[in-house]
């Protein structure tokens, strides 16, 4: 029924392109930070949950990284066939759901993103649309070629970011601060609870760290350090800039940048969405792709494809219900859930694997 | 297959994305460059200056003005596009003036319409006119550049306290401030600034220019202050450069609010100790009044007192909150010229 790892062709990337890949994944998804998923009256103790967070996340990333040293070379999909020979159906199946779980919330959250502020000439849902069909073009070409394109995102994506830092700082005012859990921590575990279910990148390393050339320990380094400044970034310039103003605000990341200034360059709000839609188009592909390589592993090539072609009908059905059925979207944005989720696919199973291996840490 | 499939989206992507199915030439939108609101018991009226995209030329701009009325602001907004029959643009608006009525009947409907709304630009000024906007937007050559003007006018001479819509809507949702803007006031088919106003529902509470320079020293709006006193029956020009103002708000029995202000002084005579001490005291008197009457006779915070307060003293910033009072403090201005 699967692939033998002598047939499939196994496609390798390297430690700069993974990172900066999951870099705009990570970093891609606080732009579409709303109201609707996270009290915005708070922010500023976001740095503490965006610290915490930063904390879990290289906890979490231990087990994954000597997982992966143990794995003696062999990719996710061996390495799970080697280890489960009786259940490695059940685990391709529960990381396939995982990333169909993610995809969709992320289509969601843009889609929903997209319904607020897209103009209305616009129809959102032909975006949408279209979005789905390039995203499944894109995971149809393989994981090499979405780290390729990623490259050129994320160098667009860190140009948008420090310009709109520029011109968002000189209207920073240092009475727009205010003391760290004012309001109790309750706002600081709300985030913290919020960024670490984010923490998507966590179950894809588990699968693409075994085909990754390069210097791991410091690329995960790297990696985490620099998600988590450029978040602790843009709270401080956005409380800084916005104040009280926040609160009126759906999508405070759009908004903000709707207000930078830098000379006679305003209103670069348009541009900056250009750039974040391409970085969703990053996000969604790969989660496609990796949803057709779980069910590919326990199924076939074919099976895969179409499971892949299903997911993205899915979506768009997903993505105009969430934005018109409060339950729907209510369930899909609960943090709890996604939370568990992703602690359960980042750490519970790596740790798993890690004891199949029966070698565990040195 | 392939080929057809990607002319196919390229087609449909450069119609949907580029609008070529649904679009509309610039003559076909309302294009606001201001807007001015008056309010008359139940009703909003609108005075909307709007570019006339066809038959402005490079050398002259041309516009026109529409007026509208509505149960709220979004009804008059919706009467503006029956009556014209195009799209409204909001995103070109340069200034937004309020009447009088509106300022004593409350604005917090409509800065929400406004700060709700994505294409509007919340970095815009914001003015109260003495009588109706109506009257300011319908002066004879009035164009938004002319507006524009007069909100430079805060950091030229101090004079004048011009606060932005976001700046408005943030002191709004505060609950604990105060917003101040200026009074325009049409005068021989010219607008002048006669003074300033603290926007609080049910008043229309003025400020001299005088007490605006003090607003502008504590909020460290202006760098610089260029003005003249008369020392030793001689008229003596003066600036002060590089003014920065500190707030310490201490809280024994009552609330005791402690201003100091650093500014370097220069004039012809700038070594004699007298003139010195003159000038500091002629400002310190102008502040401790100005601070004396916004927070304890009008009861309005225009100096971000809680912001400080919050940072000084949060627990006393949240005893703040469910008391809601500032006013009756006692007031002390050191100035350090």
């Amino acid at each position: 029924m699967t692939k033998s790892s002598s047939t499939r062709s196994v496609q390798i990337i390297s430690t700069l392109g993974l990172f900066s890949m999951l870099f705009v994944t990570r970093i891609v998804i606080n732009v579409t930070y709303s109201s609707d998923v996270l009290d915005v009256s708070n922010t500023w103790d976001y740095i503490i949950s965006a610290l915490l967070s930063m904390a879990v996340t290289a906890v979490m990333l231990v087990p994954i990284y000597f997982v992966n040293k143990n794995s003696h070379s062999l990719n996710f999909q061996d390495f799970v066939f080697t280890n489960f020979k009786k259940t490695y159906g059940v685990v391709f199946v529960v990381f396939a759901l995982y990333f169909l779980y993610v995809c969709s919330y992320t289509f969601c959250l843009f889609s929903n993103f997209l319904n607020d502020l897209s103009n209305p000439q616009v129809n959102p849902l032909l975006i949408s649309i279209l979005l789905v069909v390039v995203c499944l073009y894109g995971a149809t070409k393989g994981i090499q070629a979405i780290v390729r394109t990623s490259a050129i995102i994320f160098i667009f994506l860190i140009l948008s970011f420090i310009f709109l830092f520029i011109s968002l700082a000189t209207q920073i005012d240092k009475l727009n601060f205010k003391p760290f859990f004012e309001d109790g921590f309750a706002p600081t575990a709300n985030g913290l609870l919020t960024m670490v279910a984010r923490n998507f990148a966590l179950p894809v390393l588990v699968v693409l760290l075994p085909i990754c050339k390069g210097n791991i320990k410091k690329g995960l380094s790297i990696w985490t350090v620099s998600v988590y400044a450029v978040i602790i970034i843009f709270i401080v310039v956005l409380t800084g800039a916005l104040g009280d103003y926040i609160q009126y605000l759906k999508h405070p990341v759009l908004s903000g940048s709707a207000m930078g200034e830098l000379g006679i360059l305003k209103r670069l709000d348009v541009v900056y969405l250009g750039f974040w839609t391409a970085g969703m188009f990053v996000k969604i592909s790969l989660y496609l792709y990796l949803f057709k390589e779980m069910v590919t592993a326990v199924f076939n090539s074919a099976t895969g494809k179409t499971a892949m072609y299903l997911l993205g009908l899915l979506l768009v059905v997903l993505g105009v219900w969430a934005n018109k059925s409060y339950y729907v979207s209510a369930l899909w944005f609960n943090t709890f859930i996604l939370c568990g989720f992703t602690v359960f696919i980042g750490l519970i199973m790596p740790l798993i694997f890690l004891l199949k291996t029966k070698r565990g840490v040195k | 297959m392939k080929k057809n499939i990607l002319i196919i989206m390229v087609i449909t992507i450069s119609l949907l994305f580029c609008s070529c199915s649904s679009t509309s030439q610039l003559h076909q939108k309302l294009i606001v460059q201001g807007i001015g609101i008056d309010t008359e018991k139940d009703t909003v009226n609108l005075t909307l200056q709007c570019l006339k995209a066809d038959t402005s030329t490079q050398d002259k701009t041309e516009y026109e003005i529409i007026e509208t009325t509505g149960d709220n602001i979004s009804d008059a907004f919706a009467e503006a596009t029956l009556k014209t029959g195009k799209q409204i643009l909001l995103g070109q608006c340069h200034y937004l003036i309020f009447g009088r009525s509106a300022v004593i009947t409350g604005i917090n409907k409509e800065i929400n319409f406004f700060v709700k709304n994505y294409d509007f630009p919340s970095n815009i000024y914001t003015f109260v006119s003495d009588s109706k906007a109506n009257d300011v937007i319908t002066v004879k050559d009035m164009a938004p550049s002319n507006i524009e003007q007069i909100a430079m006018g805060q950091k030229a001479t101090g004079e004048i306290c011009c606060m932005t819509v976001k700046e408005i809507a943030s002191a709004l949702i505060n609950n604990f401030e105060t917003p101040i803007t200026s009074i325009l006031k049409v005068k021989e088919d010219k607008i002048t600034v006669t003074g300033n106003v603290l926007i609080k529902p049910n008043s229309f509470i003025t400020l001299q220019p005088k007490q605006a320079i003090a607003v502008n020293i504590l909020n460290n709006k202006i760098n610089q202050l260029n003005s003249s006193v008369n020392f030793n029956n001689e008229l003596v020009e003066y600036s002060l450069k590089s003014c920065e103002t500190t707030v310490k708000i201490e809280k024994g029995s009552n609330y005791k609010l402690v201003f100091t202000t650093y500014a370097m002084l220069e004039c012809e005579n700038n070594t004699d100790n007298s003139l010195k001490e003159q000038i500091a005291k002629g400002l310190e008197e102008n502040i401790k009044a100005t601070v004396e009457k916004t927070l304890n006779t009008s009861k309005c915070n225009v100096f971000y007192l809680d912001k400080y307060l919050r940072l000084q003293n949060n627990g006393e910033y949240k005893k703040l909150k469910a008391e809601q009072e500032l006013s009756g403090a006692e007031i002390e201005v050191n100035i350090n010229l």
